[in-house]
């Protein structure tokens, strides 16, 4: 009967841990090939805004497969906007990053009224049958280990770490950085565009407001706690994702305010910039030259 | 000239954007800007006639409005820009705006008996040593640990916005209301009304006053020069003798009082009690406002002014065309695009 | 062994000019036969390093032809250059700290089946190759743990597993010790005896004596000579580097030679003077009503706060005391060790050495920009470890940084903020709070004009000057704080005759007024023609303190390199 109890608790509360983790973990992969390269990825958030309704948006008319193709294309694209403005444009990679966040947070919105919400006849903004929840977390447990195995173990991933220290050895070494880059940054982007299809298409069916709600953020901090490994990174996730169950399940419960429980990945960020120290790609942020 | 006549192209190009988006999702463009402009500045024509012909001095009440959603940004974006001037960049506006707002709520409300002349002052300072508090922490771990301030004020964001989101829902919520609020400021902490129906107070004033000190703190004081220094040379800065890391700490925590002192304006002279949630955005569209503005006094007021005009136009014109008012968002979006890459180019 | 007779890399009147307008190669040509050891000798700024990166495709000429194997090429790419069998080793290395030693080695040009690495097997290669050449590697360690000479190894061996059949060194001994460099000269060898071409760059003459079998010499952008090193003597190679400056055979300046040399008339002043000197240039302002309430002699704006802003008249405490000093590079191991010295007011005490021998470190542990690990640098007696680059400004330590745009000058700045860098809390500004900008102007103005700065005034923005009157500032803000030493790292570097000229005056200058300078040159002639007495740095060490009047070049050379 107590064990029964205790499984009632722990049974959804792992599900629902590793329902709160998916999206984490996605695009802090996403994160995780952008950094990798040298590229300061704070679109992560405009990525899975994008992605999330283009997916419904495409989703309704072509399925939902089809649906998270295009949110996966409309990352890459997003991908190349931010390559473009840091890369050619050589603009700083925090401005490039907060714009196509305004960008996406405004633009999605914007286009979900006009489209959908104040249209006439409303439309809803939801697809009828979802993805199965299963495929993504078979992604999220599975992808960490494939990253780990592309970054470490094959030629790609070692010219795309090396890229990510210093543009100019890699360039000594026979290589063009800029390619290197701009497979970092597509890479980036899909995988963020994946995390919003997720959101959208698989966890709840339909686009909202701000739907990502500094899911992309959160995102980042597990890079960073993760110390730009994809199985820290993941690991870090895991744990955020934890957290953010655990104040989900027990609201209303237990008398703990949910504040505090939904400010556990910022404070470990903070934490562990403090405490661990960790050090970011050699090259993350600064301005080289790519091309030629 | 340059720079002007690229801020007004840079200005209508990202406008004519704008507008190819409004056409594509079925809208006139002509209709819904000319409803954004009267949402912004009301009827000028009707106020230019009236004060020539019966000398009646009656400004559009859309301008009041517009100046009270000018006041948050221009602190955030002076915030945003005295950073930047140190070759900082605090997107942590937001959460220092929060804390600050939080703590003027509560000088506010919980002193008792005070006159106005000391309550005002000592509710701003509260807000301005809260923001400066939620910067100092970036700013001693960029400069103490070398961790990038843009994380840690990301981070510092959501701590804010949970933290008082706690506060307002449990220790300082107001009994007497079902509202996630504290309970209103005393009468003594509220800054002084020029207009009653859109509750414009002298907070729009003391924001210009801050202008001026920051313009005044980078051209004539010892700090503003050193912040320059720093900014645009830190390694010719350190040999020279610049104390390199208390100016980033001292500059972080100045940047914070600022956005804290947005944040207590925001109570003290227009809602007069923290609501949860009473802001959002300011944080990043400040980032729209220092970069337009060109980190220069004059040049980020009038860029606030546009920008409060913007959002509170955007208001009207959804009301009015059916447009959605974050199309406002999207043309500083692209505002950032078109100035973020002079602005590196300036730098380098 | 004589020179095969097939020419391997042939380069013909290069020409490159960079976007700044230097010209750094000016009609070069360059001949290297198969399975020699050819040397590209010069000072620094002769244009070495950038024909050596034509070669291997960093740069593009603007003119001129490269030939490999009697093939004309195009060589556009790092990457081309690979394919055609070139390798290179910087002088700074471009292994990446971060990535072992082994990834350093593959990295573009992996052992990979269907895209995974193969490392076992790279390092199997890379062993077999390295066990010839009797090289030990440490392939799994991150390449950061690695010393200097061992990271240079790995550079070498880099270029080799891609097939280098030619190979260029840029400097490789500069930042090595003689047992390593001697290493380094027994791995070439046993290259060269494996047909392997070495073209390597360095201006030691030592090691174009003894470890190659021709040579080219560069002077400023054009080559000046080409020689079988047998047919050729030191003495020979030396005059070619330096040009007309030290004409014939007798390298070392004697009396008369100094006489009739350009700098004629110097060395009657190598004397420090006895009596204290006066202040100078007393301004209108500084005879203000201010400075007589405040009781204090007239000073200019910039005069030391300290009471003791004239030097010290007891001649038992010498001005710049270092003792015993230790200080750490970046990576925590000695760069100054051992080091003591003493400086007398009104002295310039050059520092010779290789580069790379810790000048660096010892002047900025002196300014106050490096941590003194042990040791003490005293000043008049006051010890000076642990106090701010801003304190040591107060006590009259002046610095002249040796790269002027990133460390010497803020280019956005105007001249006059430029002077104000250091001095911003100074009470003659402002007081701390508040700047007087009427007074920093005037000090901008009255600066471009004393120092002759071509500038329309002192509110002429920094990064619009000649590079000649960009130093001119950064010696103008050193100078004009009446500092009582001041630490110079190359201050006339890049400059032309007429602007190095005026540097020398400026310091010439400031010694009769009893300022102490402590001039840090890679250029020997700049320290024979100012210094009182000439110290050698060798490896972070004292090889030994001369006086101006004893010391000869071929003496001080050899300290150089010798220890």
């Amino acid at each position: 009967m107590e064990s029964e109890g205790i499984s009632a608790i722990v049974v959804p509360l792992i599900l629902l841990t590793l329902r709160q983790t998916t999206p984490l973990v996605l695009a802090g992969l996403g994160g995780i090939f952008s950094e990798r390269v040298g590229v300061v990825n704070i679109a992560l958030e405009g990525m899975m805004l994008i992605g999330g309704f283009v997916g419904i948006w495409v989703g309704q008319s072509a399925g939902v497969l089809a649906g998270a193709l295009a949110a996966i294309l409309s990352g890459a694209l997003t991908g190349s906007l931010h390559l473009f403005m840091t890369q050619r444009l050589k603009m700083d990679h925090i401005i490039s990053g907060v714009a196509i966040n305004l960008l996406a947070l405004n633009g999605t919105t914007y286009l979900l009224r006009k489209l959908y919400v104040m249209a006439e006849p409303i439309r809803d903004a939801s697809v009828p049958t979802t993805i199965p929840v299963g495929y993504f977390i078979a992604l999220t447990l599975s992808l960490p280990f494939l990253a780990h195995f592309v970054l470490y173990k094959t030629a790609f991933g070692l010219r795309l770490r090396a890229v990510g220290e210093s543009a100019e050895s890699v360039r000594m070494a026979g290589l063009t950085p800029i390619r290197l880059r701009t497979a970092g940054l597509l890479i980036s982007g899909m995988l963020g565009g994946l995390a919003g299809a997720y959101l959208a298409l698989s966890q709840v069916g339909r686009f909202s407001d701000d739907m990502v709600s500094g899911r992309g953020f959160i995102a980042l901090a597990a890079v960073v706690c993760g110390r730009w490994t994809p199985l820290g990174a993941a690991l870090a996730a895991l744990i955020f994702g934890f957290f953010d169950a655990l104040q989900l399940q027990l609201q209303g419960v237990v008398n703990i305010p949910s504040q505090f429980l939904l400010m556990v990945p910022y404070v470990f960020t903070i934490l562990a910039a403090l405490v661990l120290r960790p050090t970011p790609p050699a090259a993350l942020g600064r301005e080289e030259e790519t091309e030629g | 000239m340059r720079s002007l006549r690229f801020t007004l192209g840079s200005l209508t190009l990202a406008f004519m954007l704008a507008a190819l988006i409004i056409l594509a999702t079925g809208g006139s463009p002509i209709t819904v800007f000319s409803a954004l402009f009267k949402g912004a500045f009301g009827n000028l024509y009707a106020f230019g006639y009236s004060l020539i012909v019966y000398r009646h001095y009656e400004p559009p009440i859309e301008i009041f409005r517009t100046l009270n959603r000018a006041t948050p940004l221009l602190l955030c974006g002076l915030a945003v820009a005295v950073g930047l001037r140190a070759g900082l960049f605090n997107i942590g506006a937001e959460g220092q705006l929060l804390v600050g707002a939080l703590a003027a709520a509560w000088v506010g409300y919980a002193f008792k008996g005070i006159p106005a002349l000391l309550h005002i002052p000592l509710a701003m300072l509260a807000g301005a040593v809260a923001g400066g508090v939620w910067g100092y922490i970036p700013g001693l771990l960029k400069a103490w640990r070398g961790a990038h301030e843009v994380i840690i004020t990301i981070m510092m964001n959501y701590v804010a916005i949970r933290l008082t989101q706690y506060l307002v829902n449990h220790p300082l919520k107001d009994p007497n209301t079902l509202n996630t609020a504290t309970p209103f400021i005393q009468p003594s902490a509220q800054l002084w009304v020029i207009e009653k129906s859109s509750v414009f107070s002298i907070g729009f004033f003391i924001a210009i006053l801050l202008a001026a000190g920051y313009a005044f703190l980078m051209r004539r004081m010892s700090l503003g020069f050193c912040i320059r220094a720093v900014g645009q040379g830190a390694e010719a800065a350190r040999s020279a003798g610049i104390p390199v890391a208390r100016t980033l700490i001292i500059t972080m925590c100045l940047s914070g009082a600022l956005a804290g002192i947005g944040g207590a304006i925001e109570i003290l002279g227009l809602y007069h009690r923290f609501y949860d949630q009473f802001s959002s955005g300011v944080g990043f569209d400040s980032i729209a406002v220092a970069l337009l503005g060109g980190l220069n006094a004059p040049g980020i007021v009038l860029s606030a002014v546009l920008f409060g005009g913007l959002n509170t136009g955007a208001e009207q014109m959804q009301i009015e065309t059916g447009t959605p008012l974050q199309i406002a968002g999207v043309i500083q979006a692209i505002v950032i695009l078109l100035f973020g890459a002079r602005y590196l180019k300036r730098r380098a | 062994m004589t020179p095969s007779p097939i020419p391997i890399i042939q380069m013909a009147n290069i020409t490159k000019t960079f976007p700044n307008g230097v010209v750094a190669n000016d009609d070069i040509s360059l001949t290297v036969w198969e399975g020699t050891v050819h040397a590209v000798i010069g000072e620094n700024g002769a244009g070495k390093s950038t024909l050596m990166h034509i070669l291997y495709g960093r740069y593009q000429p603007d003119r001129g032809r490269i030939r490999l194997r009697g093939e004309d090429v195009r060589i556009e790419s790092p990457a081309q250059a690979i394919s055609l069998g070139l390798g290179m080793v910087s002088q700074h290395t471009t292994l990446i700290p971060a990535l072992s030693v082994l990834d350093n080695i593959i990295l573009g040009n992996e052992y990979a089946a269907f895209g995974i690495l193969n490392r076992a097997g790279a390092a199997r290669r890379i062993e077999t190759l390295a066990k010839q050449l009797g090289v030990e590697l440490p392939l799994h360690a991150r390449t950061e743990t690695l010393s200097v000479a061992a990271m240079q190894k790995a550079e070498i061996m880099k270029a080799l597993y891609r097939g280098a059949k030619m190979l260029i060194l840029d400097e490789p001994t500069a930042t090595l010790a003689p047992q390593e460099a001697d290493a380094l000269f027994r791995l070439l060898a046993s290259l060269k005896s494996s047909g392997t071409t070495i073209l390597f760059i360095t201006h030691k003459l030592r090691e174009v004596m003894q470890h190659t079998d021709a040579v080219t010499v560069l002077r400023g952008g054009r080559a000046v000579g080409e020689r079988i090193t047998r047919e050729t003597y030191p003495e020979e190679l030396l005059a070619l580097m330096l040009g007309q400056r030290t004409a014939g055979p007798s390298v070392p300046l004697s009396e008369e030679a100094a006489a009739s040399a350009p700098y004629a008339g110097i060395y009657r002043e190598t004397e420090p003077p006895e009596t204290p000197p006066s202040p100078v240039h007393p301004l209108p302002w500084e005879r203000g009503p201010q400075s007589e309430m405040l009781g204090r002699p007239p000073q200019s704006e910039f005069a030391p706060e300290t009471s003791a802003a004239l030097p010290s008249a007891s001649a038992a405490v010498p001005l710049l005391e270092i003792r015993e000093l230790l200080v750490l590079n970046r990576r925590r191991s000695p760069a100054v060790q051992d080091f003591h010295l003493q400086v007398s007011a009104g002295e310039i005490v050059g520092i010779a050495g290789v580069d790379g021998s810790g000048q660096k470190q010892l002047a900025e542990a002196v300014v106050g920009l490096s941590p003194i690990e042990r040791g003490q640098v005293l000043l008049d007696g006051a010890v000076l470890n642990g106090l701010s680059v801003e304190r040591r400004l107060q006590m009259g330590i002046s610095y002249i940084p040796e790269d002027r745009h990133r460390e010497g000058l803020i280019l956005d700045f105007t001249i006059a903020e430029n002077l104000l860098l250091g001095r911003q809390r100074d009470r003659r500004f402002g007081g701390g709070w508040i700047l007087d900008l009427k007074r920093l102007a005037q000090l901008g103005d009255r600066v471009v004009q004393e120092y002759r700065i071509r500038a329309g005034g002192g509110d002429t923005v920094a990064g619009t000057l000649s590079g000649g009157n960009q130093q001119k500032v950064v010696i103008a803000r050193a100078m004009e704080g009446h500092p009582r030493l001041v630490i110079a790292m190359q201050p006339t570097r890049g400059l032309d005759v007429g602007a190095t000229e005026y540097v020398y005056d400026t310091f010439r200058d400031a010694r009769t007024k009893g300022v102490s300078i402590l001039l840090f040159s890679l250029d020997l002639d700049e320290i024979f023609a100012l210094s009182d007495r000439i110290a050698v740095m060798y490896n972070g060490r004292l090889a030994g303190v001369l006086p101006r009047a004893q010391a000869t070049m071929e003496e001080v050379g050899r300290l150089m390199v010798n220890g």
